[in-house]
């Protein structure tokens, strides 16, 4: 009895759930009626099986692992010592050079960009490609900076921080750690914090990496004034950007 | 009537405290007599009634508990004057505090904008759905979700505490608009939510719960067989 | 009927009814804990099953993709939604069962000779489910994902001589991220990782078959336990149905990865409490808590997260691998077991297993030391700090405890007395009566 309300159940909640996904039910009504189908079906199988009264000792030989002792093998089955096994060595080596020679064509060492796009007089400007005033911000602000016309280069991203002296400081964005956006901005601390793995840089201190994993501090970025009175770099970024690598030699 | 109208008068005003009672009841202890701090609490001198208005309107000031750090995750946790108090308040510090971010003006804008706002500018310290979320030693960035529009804007526009300011040339009405709506938007249920599925809050209690059904199933496979004829 | 006249057809053409008729007949040993790998399977099947349904909706191009998840997660939409619910679920209980399942045959032995090449399968089909999970919800390119795939990619970079190659091929470009990242992940996730593990789970599931599974019942000659057909089959079918259950009913109440919150990855955007799926987090923890000296050797640095990043990982995956060659070596115990030992039987076994899982929990619980930090009001320097120490000296600590404990329990453990013998069979002794005698087949 208990497997027939099992299937019913089974039945139900498939029918009902086909159903709810044909007129359109929120997804909870299909999910749930998929899982009243399977409690059910789970149950009516669970059931079966307990109504079996099946033995759990019975048993069969296991079959030994082994060493096996086989026969030897028969007169024309066996092959002396091949002459040139030398060369059919260096034959199968030759091959496995070859074989590498699609693998490490594969592997193309890319030039890891190193553009920053900025550079002497080039404008700071926002997300949308405006550039920012020199009146932008507030004592205590910050704002994520772009080089003009690079918006989209990833290790272009700076942060625009007004002091409360009200001077301005821009640091490279990416983290010196593991290239997370260096984002949180405690003013009255003046530290920048990376979310990812907690690196705290001192903004007074030319982002002195003062705690935290990340290796080193980050860029900072000379600014100016045009004579628009935009915001400008004076030069790229005083530092390498983002986590070192091998190749980066110092 | 007319000798008696000028002592009812007295009498009904002088049953609402002033300004100026209320700051030197809840505030001068920490706050100085003249408003310039004391080792205890800051200066409030040019530090705009946005500020002023953030504090008070969520409740954070008068602290409850003087000497206690207010940094701390269950922030909303101060005395939490009543709203005429807070105007009289208000009005009575407008002087002092002048030269500061004034009160903003705000209304909710367009949301599609704000998220892209919030995201650039907010996400970082008070997460995604405005959960809030740490922000180094053992400080909070608080959740959002019982903030006003006002609370908000006056949040913004002063950067209280650790957050930072967004002046109006960095923030324009429209963006205070979009963003602090966005902020609202957050809080209020989607069309046909409310009930399961119940939203995530992260990758944490997701994986959570992926332990808690593999349990689930092990409940299921030694109970349900538990009572199975043993040889 | 029918059923009778395919077998019929097939044993005409290919003699399977022999077979069949042993594979019907066979004996399974029968105990709980032996259903966790099933559930690790039927994971790995709805993986499969929603998996290619899910192909057919996604998108695989750097701009497509996001847009193209998010059609999936509009509830307005219910099948696509529950489809791609139960998937990311089923990723997250795959390896949670993996892991469960790994540390039963840890802990009962079950990796020992005949079985090494059985566990080192297993190991790398953790591995590979980790990895799977990864790349998988990496395919989003959403605001989370993409910037746990930034910190993937810097500690590709941070490997010393090849970080650029091999940053290069993970990323398929000159930097993060490329156009074709999309494209490389895709087709890591639907088609070589998933491949691989399914060749190595039908290698797993063929070696227990052939080799016969291990048992509790502590009689090595013969396989003790319930037929397959119809009463294994039946429960195994069952434990098959509660899986889909459970699956269904988390799609059902809960809600996953809501990748419309998270907006589309961009490289100057990160949000406040970003951490991966659970069974990456460990290299999340390792990363908060390690050291920041980048060393420079002939001024070529090697970048701090090297250590923690990739050497951790690769160090415990190693160990894993070789633990059966490991503890033969200690232990000095060569020969073939097929009867399971209660975890307290081998001390070291359960100090070892009881360090590697602390190491674990605690780097697991390390990827939110902000958080915790916070919640405790514990400045997070100090907390760090803490977690350092445990780190270091937990291990030892955690084994010896649990050794000791081991050695108690064992010692209070009423024993199973001797194998079963073969036969019992009566003897006259030289007064003239009969006694028993125990007979083991030689």
């Amino acid at each position: 009895m208990t497997i027939a309300f099992f299937l019913v159940l089974t039945i139900a909640g498939a029918l009902g759930a086909a159903a709810a996904a044909a007129f359109g039910a929120p997804p909870s009504a299909f999910a749930g009626g998929i899982a009243l189908a399977f409690i059910g079906f789970a149950g009516a199988a669970g059931a079966a099986a307990s109504a079996l009264h099946a033995r759990d000792d019975l048993s069969e030989p296991r079959t030994a692992h082994g060493p096996t002792h086989p026969p030897p093998l028969p007169d024309d089955a066996r092959v002396a010592r091949p002459r040139f096994l030398r060369l059919w060595f260096a034959a199968a080596g030759a091959f496995a050079v070859l074989g590498l020679v699609p693998l490490i064509s594969l592997a193309r060492k890319p030039g890891r960009a190193g553009r920053t796009g900025w550079g002497a007089g080039v404008r700071l400007v926002d997300e949308n490609n405006t550039p920012i005033p020199h009146d932008r911000l507030v004592a205590g602000g910050i704002e994520t900076v772009f080089p003009q016309g690079a918006v989209g280069l990833p290790e272009a991203p700076a942060v625009l921080i007004r002091g409360d002296d009200g001077g301005y400081r821009a640091y490279s964005k990416v983290c010196t750690h593991a290239g997370c956006p260096v984002a949180l901005y405690r003013h009255a601390s003046h530290q920048l914090i990376c979310p990812c793995h907690q690196s705290i840089f001192d903004v007074d201190d030319g982002a002195k990496n003062v705690s935290g994993p990340a290796p080193r501090p980050l860029p900072a970025l000379a600014l100016g004034v045009d004579a628009a009175g935009f915001l400008i770099a004076r030069g790229d970024f005083d530092g390498p950007v983002g986590p070192d690598d091998w190749d980066r030699v110092v | 009537m007319l000798t008696l109208a000028p002592w009812l008068l007295t009498v009904v005003l002088a049953a609402a405290p002033t300004g100026a009672d209320i700051y030197a009841t809840a505030c001068a202890s920490c706050h100085g007599a003249q408003q310039w701090g004391s080792p205890d609490g800051p200066s409030l001198h040019r530090v705009g009634m946005a500020d002023v208005d953030f504090y008070l309107m969520t409740g954070r000031m008068p602290a409850a508990k003087p000497w206690i750090e207010v940094a701390h995750r269950d922030e909303r946790a101060g005395q939490a004057l009543p709203l005429g108090h807070i105007r009289a308040l208000e009005a009575y510090l407008a002087p002092v505090v002048a030269g500061g971010p004034p009160l903003p003006e705000v209304a909710s804008g367009n949301l599609a904008r704000g998220y892209q706002v919030y995201a650039v500018n907010c996400q970082q310290c008070h997460a995604v759905g405005g959960n809030g979320g740490s922000i180094g030693r053992a400080d909070w960035a608080p959740a959002l979700h019982q903030a006003t529009i006002n609370e908000v804007a006056d949040a913004i526009r002063a950067g209280p505490g650790e957050m930072p300011r967004f002046g109006d040339q960095q923030f324009t009405q429209a963006d205070l608009d979009d963003v602090a709506g966005y902020v609202l938007s957050m809080q209020i249920a989607q069309p046909g939510s409310g009930g399961p599925p119940f939203p995530s809050t992260g990758p944490v209690p997701e994986g959570a719960l992926g332990y808690v059904a593999i349990i689930v199933l092990i409940a299921f496979v030694f109970g349900s067989w538990r009572h199975d004829r043993k040889a | 009927m029918i059923v009778r006249r395919t077998a019929t057809w097939l044993d005409e053409r290919f003699g399977t009814n022999t077979f069949l008729h042993a594979a019907l007949a066979k004996i399974y040993p029968d105990h709980w804990s032996f259903y966790l790998g099933e559930f690790a399977l039927y994971f790995f099947m709805v993986l499969v099953g929603t998996g290619i349904w899910l192909t057919f909706a996604f998108d695989a191009s750097a701009q497509g993709a996001y847009p193209s998840v998010l059609a999936l997660a509009d509830r307005s939409h219910p099948i696509g939604y529950v489809i791609r619910q139960v998937h990311h679920w089923a990723a997250v209980c795959f390896v949670a069962a993996i892991l469960v399942h790994m540390g039963r045959i840890f802990f009962s032995g079950a990796f020992r000779k005949p079985r090494e090449l059985n566990w080192m399968i297993g190991v790398c089909m953790l591995m590979l489910a980790s990895f799977t999970g990864f790349t998988g919800y990496s395919l989003p390119n959403d605001g989370l994902s993409g910037t746990g795939l930034r910190i993937a990619y810097s500690v590709a970079l941070s490997i010393p001589l090849i970080g650029r190659w091999a940053a290069g091929v993970f990323v398929g470009g000159d930097d993060f991220p490329a156009p074709l990242l999309t494209t490389h992940l895709y087709t890591l996730h639907v088609y070589y990782l998933p491949v691989t593990i399914g060749v190595l789970l039908a290698l797993h599931l063929f070696f227990v078959v052939y080799q016969k599974h291990t048992q509790f019942v502590r009689d090595p000659k013969r396989v003790v336990g319930r037929r397959f057909w119809p009463d294994y089959a039946l429960r195994t079918v069952a434990a098959l149905g509660a899986t889909l259950a459970v699956l269904a009913l988390m799609a059902t109440f809960f809600e996953i990865n809501p990748v419309g919150d998270y907006g589309p990855y961009r490289p100057w955007i990160v949000m406040n409490g970003a951490v991966p799926d659970w069974y990456a987090a460990f290299l999340e923890g390792a990363l908060r808590l390690g050291p920041r000296t980048e060393f420079v050797i002939a001024g070529h640095p090697i970048p701090p997260v090297f250590w923690p990043g990739l050497v951790l990982p690769t160090l415990t995956f190693l160990f894993l691998l070789a633990w059966p060659f490991i503890e033969v070596r200690v232990t000095g115990d060569r020969a073939a077991h097929d009867v399971l030992q209660r975890p307290s039987a081998v001390p070291l076994r359960v100090a070892v297993g009881a360090a590697l899982i602390f190491e674990g929990l605690l780097l697991t619980i390390a990827a939110g030391d902000d958080q915790t930090a916070a919640t405790l009001h514990v400045p997070l320097d100090t907390l760090v700090w803490i977690y350092r120490v445990a780190l270091l000296a937990g291990p030892f600590a955690v084994g010896l405890l649990a050794a000791r404990i081991a050695v108690e329990v064992h010692v209070r453990t009423p024993d199973d007395g001797p194998p079963r013998p073969d036969a019992v069979v009566l003897v006259r002794n030289a007064a003239g009566g009969y006694v028993e005698e125990e007979v083991q087949a030689g």
